[in-house]
């Protein structure tokens, strides 16, 4: 049954409501509820305040940090004691700034920042009755930053002109301060961040951290604008290293820099990674989970950079010549440049210049110069497997033996695999089309993974691993006695035609030999290239520097010899003992193809005249 | 000819034009670098109280907050290696008296009394360290032998300095339960001291603090006061007690009878605001601070008023918020030099104020010669 | 049925005000200064000097030429003038007497200085500015008008003095003398936009 509304019954509602809006106005609720304001915020520590952590009975918001009148002699009307520690401080080998104690608005935030100060402890309270909080300090966590900060981002620096003129991946302290407020001369602060007053952005931010913009504002990392880890659009979720880290935003684009940094507490203190070993910054996604490829499984074979080998040893700064033997995969990329490769593009050789993966990289030049940024991809090889003392030893005993790599492909060597540099030698007539003379090859066209996308797979491109020893991207056997195969020599057989090669188009006892003796191409021929100085033009060409496992040194006439000596187009000798047998100076000539390039030559002589 | 040939000659040649050359660049360049060492006069009209066209009896000579904005401080060379400032600085003065060529300032925010030597630029404090540190001292009494007497509201009690800086006694008027002493006079050998908590003026003998008796109750009739912030004596022996709520200021004779009354609440000429400390020049004059007002009230020894010192604002001569006055019969050569030739100063006086850019202004008191004479004196 | 919700309405909003009645007003407060022996009772003399119709009948003997009709001060009647809603209280105010404010570096700020005044140094502690004119054009200050409208914070003369949050009238009975409550830190926050 409907009630009548009386006129008094209509009159006391209005009435009552009415009364109940002034007497919320009265209590002054009413202007703060916007999310920019401290008021219900984390940093609201009110007895009404969201948060765990907050007084009891204390209703000012305020209070906690400042007060009107005999606040301290600290901007602004500050309300706490100051901390008294002695902060241990971010140290790194890159880092240009000269990183002191922290100072000022810094030490405002540490007062209760550093779990040192009571929260309740103010100034215009007397000491023996603090505010009485649901937490007497800050407890621990994240935001409890403890007094020591080398574990998070570095403050109590002055960021001048002079530091941007040290570290060019630095905006200018200009821009940098148009939206991030400094010190007085220069210095980043805590405050320059965050406001703690204003939580719209989530953590007390100034700026957004999606996309990284608020990083940005200071870092200018090369190449990072179009770099993949600046644009993908991959889904963060299903990470293997450690799920529960947790990540922001929900894509690698906009984590930006939080995928592998953690501004606060970091596991790996120097350059704030979020992983203690260096490579799980990188494997957390690169593990078949978040990017496209798993190199982790690469990594994991028989034969491969091995990453976990070493933690901590790794520095950017480190001079490759004289440093300790390591291996992580900041050592070939750049995670703030590396970009995508063009949709499609996957077989061929992967050509000289350094590849998308490897931008921004440092290098050690053909000539043994260390640099900044390669340019070609084997100039980040040379960082250790060239002059370096860490470079690995030897594996096969040989006639010449050289581990530096760079000495092994000058271009004014006897013999080399053309990668710093083309060879014309025009008597290499196994190369298949569209290979010819003149072409240039990469390190990683043989040292790849065996299931890479290169190789037909469909793993990651890169000399990660492989099943191959050493990390080869086909197979090769180099133990005397092989049977011939296809399969035995896959690795050479992919640039060197095999019918070529086994119908004596070069050496006319290949087939002889391969086939007949089963001897393998390694037992001749060397990989890499002989060195200059260690071979001449007569007796180290087409790569021939033999295994000393199984090619001997024969008793001469003139003493004990091992030697080769190139006597002209498809013509040489051999001085060894090999299966027993005595070579003294045995000669060879002609070859399939011999005969076909004199008759040609004749004709091209011919009609020159 | 080059610049080095040219130069050359200028050093070494005897021909009169050379020689007239040289001599007027090594004259130039005295005069110029010798005028970089002077520091630059700050020549502003002096404030003469009252202003023109009237007779002047006050002239204003300069406001300061460090001592060595009044006399000139010369720097040992330990205190320019050590790169400190060698003057000592007054925060937040609320009290001042002026004894024996020093100048002892009460500061409110250092908590400390300044003891400044005008002669010599000898400084201390007085109640910094330790067993003496004082809370908030708002007034100051020195008796014939050099000995400080400080009025500690913050202590609740009076703290009596030796001449050496060490305290003597502490004191407190028995059975008292709250006392906040404000103003401090010394009549003979005793110390005589306002309470605002109980409204009385107790009188301590001096050389040992033995209480020897108060007088005083609340009210509004002659005799009685509310809030008495300001005492003196002067010469006749006679007690002046400035009653700040009753707007007036009393004069009590040796048995503590009031015998004058001058100044009433309002907010014109012969009235008075909030008076605060009193002081009694050697002629009888009585200086009266009243922050209400922004001026020092100046009355006869009849309790006539003669005129008001001082002014709002920030000028030159103001005195913003005056709470304390001390006369000095003789200061040094350095500041005597400072008064206008037209003004033949008597002596000198004190004014401190809690606020305004410089605290501490100093007026001479005497007379403007050469105007014509249109007053009483 | 309905008088009855009317009612309990109306008891309602009177309990929740009445719980600050008692303290409302000068009498009583801290600012009652007011003694029987001295004043009778009169509770404004404390702070504000009568006003005196008549001018003086003397001149000042060495000022003869004063103008008698001037008046000094802060009287009752008087319009308040710039800086008075400062002066008046740290007449007091200053430690002696009562509390010590305006301590530390911001006491020579109420003089009419436009900056703000917040100043790293100084021995002791230091106070809100008072004196300097309502930074209107900061954004990190509500704008002016809006300050006004609400009605409690005042702003003489379009400066922030002592009277701008104190009201030593006490008419809200608020610990502080406080011109509005400072619940969740709300009178704060009538002017800082935090």
């Amino acid at each position: 049954m409907m009630r009548k509304w009386t006129s008094i019954g209509s009159l006391s509602f209005v009435v009552s409501i009415s009364m109940s809006a002034v007497l919320g106005v009265m209590m002054g609720i009413a202007p703060a509820f916007a999310d920019e304001s401290i008021v219900n915020s984390k940093h609201d520590l009110s007895a009404r305040g969201p948060g765990p952590i907050r007084a009891v009975q204390e209703t000012e918001v305020c209070i906690f940090c400042h007060t009107p009148h005999n606040a301290a002699p600290q901007t602004p009307l500050w309300n706490r004691e100051s901390p008294r520690l002695h902060y241990r401080i971010y140290e790194s080998s890159t880092t240009d700034a000269r990183i002191d104690q922290p100072s000022g608005p810094s030490k405002m935030c540490l007062s209760c920042h550093d779990g040192s100060l009571a929260l309740g402890n103010v100034l215009s309270r007397p000491q023996s009755h603090p505010i009485v909080m649901t937490a007497r300090t800050i407890p621990p966590g994240t935001s409890d930053l403890t007094n020591d900060l080398s574990d998070d981002h570095p403050i109590g620096f002055r960021y001048d002109r002079a530091l941007f003129n040290r570290d060019r991946q630095l905006r200018a302290p200009e821009v940098v301060s148009r939206e991030l407020p400094l010190g007085a001369h220069g210095e980043m602060h805590c405050t320059t961040c965050h406001d703690p007053h204003n939580n719209e952005l989530g953590s007390f931010l100034r700026e957004t951290d999606q996309m990284s913009v608020i990083c940005m504002s200071c870092h200018d990392m090369d190449g990072w604008e179009h770099s993949s880890h600046a644009l993908s659009r991959k889904r963060t979720t299903g990470r293997t290293v450690d799920p529960r880290e947790r990540l922001k935003y929900q894509t690698v684009g906009d984590n930006g820099c939080l995928n592998c940094h953690k501004i606060h507490s970091a596991s790996h203190r120097e350059r704030l990674l979020r992983f203690q070993r260096e490579e799980n910054n990188c494997l957390n996604c690169h593990s078949g989970a978040v990017a496209s490829f798993n190199v982790a499984a690469d990594i994991g074979k028989r034969s491969g950079h091995d990453t976990r080998f070493r933690t901590g040893v790794h520095d950017p700064t480190e001079r490759t010549f004289n440093m300790r033997r390591h291996v992580e995969c900041v050592d070939c990329h750049n995670p703030h440049s590396v970009r995508h490769n063009p949709v499609g593009s996957v077989g061929g050789s992967l050509g000289q210049l350094v590849r998308n993966e490897n931008l921004n990289v440092s290098g050690v030049t053909i000539n043994g110069l260390a640099i900044p940024k390669a340019q070609f991809g084997y100039e980040i090889c040379f960082k250790c497997h060239g002059d370096s003392v860490a470079r690995p030893r030897l594996s096969t005993q040989r006639q010449v033996n050289q581990t530096n790599a760079r000495l092994e492909f000058q271009l004014s060597n006897p013999s080399f695999h053309p990668v710093a540099g083309p060879r014309r030698n025009f008597d290499v007539v196994s190369l298949i089309s569209p290979l010819r003379v003149g072409s240039v090859m990469t390190c990683t066209d043989c040292h790849n993974s065996d299931n890479s996308r290169f190789a037909g797979g469909s793993g990651p491109n890169g000399p990660h691993g492989s099943i191959f020893e050493p990390l080869l991207v086909q197979n090769y056997d180099r133990d005397d006695f092989t049977v011939e195969s296809a399969q035995a020599y896959a690795l050479c057989y992919s640039c060197h035609d095999r019918n070529s090669i086994l119908n004596n188009e070069s050496f006319s006892l290949h087939q002889f030999h391969i086939v007949g003796e089963r001897a393998t191409c390694s037992t001749c021929h060397d990989p890499h290239g002989v060195a200059r100085g260690q071979g001449t033009n007569s007796s180290h060409t087409s790569l021939i520097n033999f295994d000393l496992r199984i090619v001997q040194p024969v008793n001469a006439p003139e003493g004990r010899r091992i030697e080769y000596r190139d006597t002209g187009r498809f013509s040489g000798s051999c001085t060894l003992t090999c299966h027993g047998k005595d070579h003294i100076n045995l000669p060879y000539a002609g070859g399939g193809a011999a005969k076909m390039i004199n008759a040609g030559r004749g004709l091209f002589q011919g009609a020159r005249r | 000819m080059t610049e080095a040939d040219l130069f050359v000659r200028l050093l070494t040649s005897s021909a009169p034009r050379w020689v007239a050359a040289k001599w007027g660049l090594i004259a130039a360049s005295v005069i110029l670098m010798g005028s970089g060492c002077v520091a630059p006069k700050i020549t502003a009209d002096p404030v003469y109280y009252p202003s023109a066209p009237a007779v002047a009896h006050a002239v204003h000579i300069k406001s300061f907050n460090r001592l060595d904005e009044l006399i000139p401080l010369r720097p040992t060379l330990a205190d320019v290696l050590r790169g400190q400032s060698i003057s000592p600085e007054v925060a937040k003065p609320a009290g001042i008296a002026h004894v024996a060529g020093h100048l002892y300032i009460c500061d409110t925010d250092m908590n400390a009394i300044h003891d400044w030597d005008l002669a010599t630029g000898a400084a201390r404090q007085l109640g910094t360290d330790g067993d003496a540190r004082l809370s908030k001292p708002v007034a100051v009494a020195v008796d014939g032998d050099g000995n400080p007497y400080v009025a500690d509201t913050g202590r609740s009690e009076v703290v009596a300095f030796g001449d050496d800086g060490r305290v003597r006694f502490r004191l407190r008027p028995p059975e008292r339960k709250t006392y906040r002493p404000t103003a401090l006079a010394i009549r003979g050998s005793v110390l005589q001291v306002t309470d605002i908590a109980s409204h009385k003026v107790d009188a301590f003998a001096t050389e040992d603090g033995r209480h020897l008796g108060s007088f005083g109750e609340v009210g509004s009739a002659l005799g009685q006061f509310y809030f008495p912030m300001g005492l003196a004596a002067d010469a006749t022996g006679r007690l002046l007690l400035s009653d700040m709520m009753n707007g007036r200021v009393q004069v009590f004779d040796g048995e503590n009878h009031a015998v004058l009354s001058m100044g009433q609440p309002g907010d014109r000429y012969g009235d008075m605001g909030k008076p605060r400390q009193l002081a009694v020049g050697p002629d009888g004059v009585i200086f009266v601070a009243d922050p209400e007002f922004g001026r020092v009230h100046l009355f006869d020894n009849q309790g006539r008023l003669l005129m008001l010192l001082g002014g709002d604002g920030e000028q030159i001569g103001s005195t913003p918020m005056p709470v304390g006055v001390a006369v000095a019969t003789e200061l040094p050569e350095s500041i005597s030099s400072l008064v206008p030739a037209d003004f033949r100063a008597d002596y000198y006086l004190f004014v401190c104020n809690t606020v305004g850019v410089r605290r501490i202004s100093l007026f001479a008191i005497g007379r403007q010669v050469g105007g014509e004479a249109r007053d009483d004196e | 049925m309905n008088l009855l919700i009317f009612l309990i309405a109306v008891a309602g909003t009177v309990a929740s005000a009445v719980s600050g009645w008692a303290m409302m007003g000068i009498e009583g407060s801290r600012h009652d200064l007011s003694n029987m022996a001295w004043s009778n009772g009169d509770t404004c003399g404390a702070c504000h000097s009568p006003h005196n119709e008549a001018p003086p009948k003397a001149a000042p003997l060495w000022n003869a030429s004063a103008d008698l009709s001037r008046t000094f001060g802060t009287a009752i009647g008087d319009p308040v003038a710039p800086g008075s809603g400062t002066r008046t209280c740290i007449r007091c105010h200053d430690g002696t007497i009562a509390l010590d404010t305006i301590a530390g570096v911001n006491r020579d700020r109420f003089v009419n200085k436009q900056h703000l005044g917040l100043f790293k140094t100084g021995h002791g502690r230091t106070d809100h500015p008072v004196g300097m004119k309502y930074p209107q054009f900061d954004k990190g200050f509500r704008p002016m008008n809006s300050v006004l409208a609400q009605g409690e914070v005042h702003l003489p003369d379009g400066r922030v003095e002592c009277i701008s949050c104190h009201d030593p009238h006490n008419q809200s009975g608020l610990p502080g003398m406080l011109v509005m409550s400072n619940y969740r830190s709300s009178l704060c926050l009538t002017c800082h936009r935090k």
